[in-house]
């Protein structure tokens, strides 16, 4: 039988993953014009990994991912991102179509993540049922 | 799954902009005024936005319950930059030489930061909307 147990858990987790890094980038969006203010991001593969564990694995291919630690906690503080450009003279770091670029990633792997999670739900049902 | 909190701080973002844009039509409707309640000719305002996540108020709002690195609008202050001086003798306000005080409003200046509290505006929005469709599409799970 498919361990479905486990793509449930890892499902879930990225969709708390991702409901996260929405709110950094809602954050990132309310503050476009605040001076000073310097943008955040979730490194999505880092925090899943530290909230399951292990049994995922995934390449850091860019210089910017955080490297895999031992310490499993998985808050926004601990694992944001804070970018070090700045693209106008109030020290703001806010890139406005970059934003906007991963709020669309974002909403479309959060969906993703929910379809899948619904068809094993009909996998499941199916097996329940007996295939009728 | 928290969507209310990412849509309180989007929400805050609108109510910003808002602010913003009412400041804004403040300017542009008092580009001409040379007599306000103060004396002498209407001032341009401006909006001073602090994201919420500064160490004083990360303190308040984490004691009073609200979102962190929400933004808002601390204060609107006025802009002291000189008046324009307008050669018009047959005015009211004129002074002895003829040149009347006017705001120191530039309507382009104002209709390009109206432009951007616009679109930041409506980037809020598409935020909004990303978080409602993310939570529409959790509910149908098991459907």
């Amino acid at each position: 039988m498919i361990n479905l147990d486990k793509t449930f858990n890892l499902l879930e987790s990225a969709m708390d993953v991702r409901a996260s890094r929405h709110k950094a980038i809602a954050e990132n969006i309310a503050n476009m014009d605040t001076p000073g203010y310097k943008s955040k991001d979730i490194d999505f593969a880092q925090v899943l990994r530290a909230k399951v564990g292990e049994g995922v694995s995934m390449a850091a291919t860019n210089t910017k991912h955080i490297q895999a630690g031992a310490d499993g906690s998985a808050s926004l503080e601990a694992h944001g991102l804070q970018s070090d450009r700045e693209h106008g003279l109030d020290g703001n770091t806010v890139n406005a179509e970059g934003e906007m670029v991963k709020l669309a990633e974002n909403t479309l792997m959060y969906n993703a993540s929910a379809q899948i999670l619904s068809s094993n739900f009909r996998t499941l049902r199916s097996a329940i049922q007996g295939g009728r | 799954m928290d969507f209310f909190g990412s849509m309180d701080i989007s929400a805050s973002g609108l109510e910003a902009q808002r602010i913003r844009m009412n400041v804004i039509a403040g300017n542009l409707a008092n580009a001409g005024a040379t007599r306000t309640e103060k004396g002498g000719p209407y001032r341009r305002k401006d909006v001073v936005f602090e994201s919420s996540s500064t160490e004083f108020s990360k303190a308040l709002e984490t004691a009073s319950g609200k979102q962190q690195g929400s933004v808002k609008v601390v204060d609107i202050v006025e802009d002291n930059t000189p008046f324009r001086k307008v050669y018009d003798p047959g005015h009211p306000d004129a002074d002895k030489e003829g040149y009347v005080s006017m705001p120191n409003v530039s309507v382009p200046n104002e209709m390009v930061n109206l432009i951007s509290a616009t679109r930041s505006y409506q980037a809020n929005i598409t935020a909004v909307n990303a978080a409602k469709s993310m939570a529409a599409k959790a509910l149908e799970i098991g459907r």
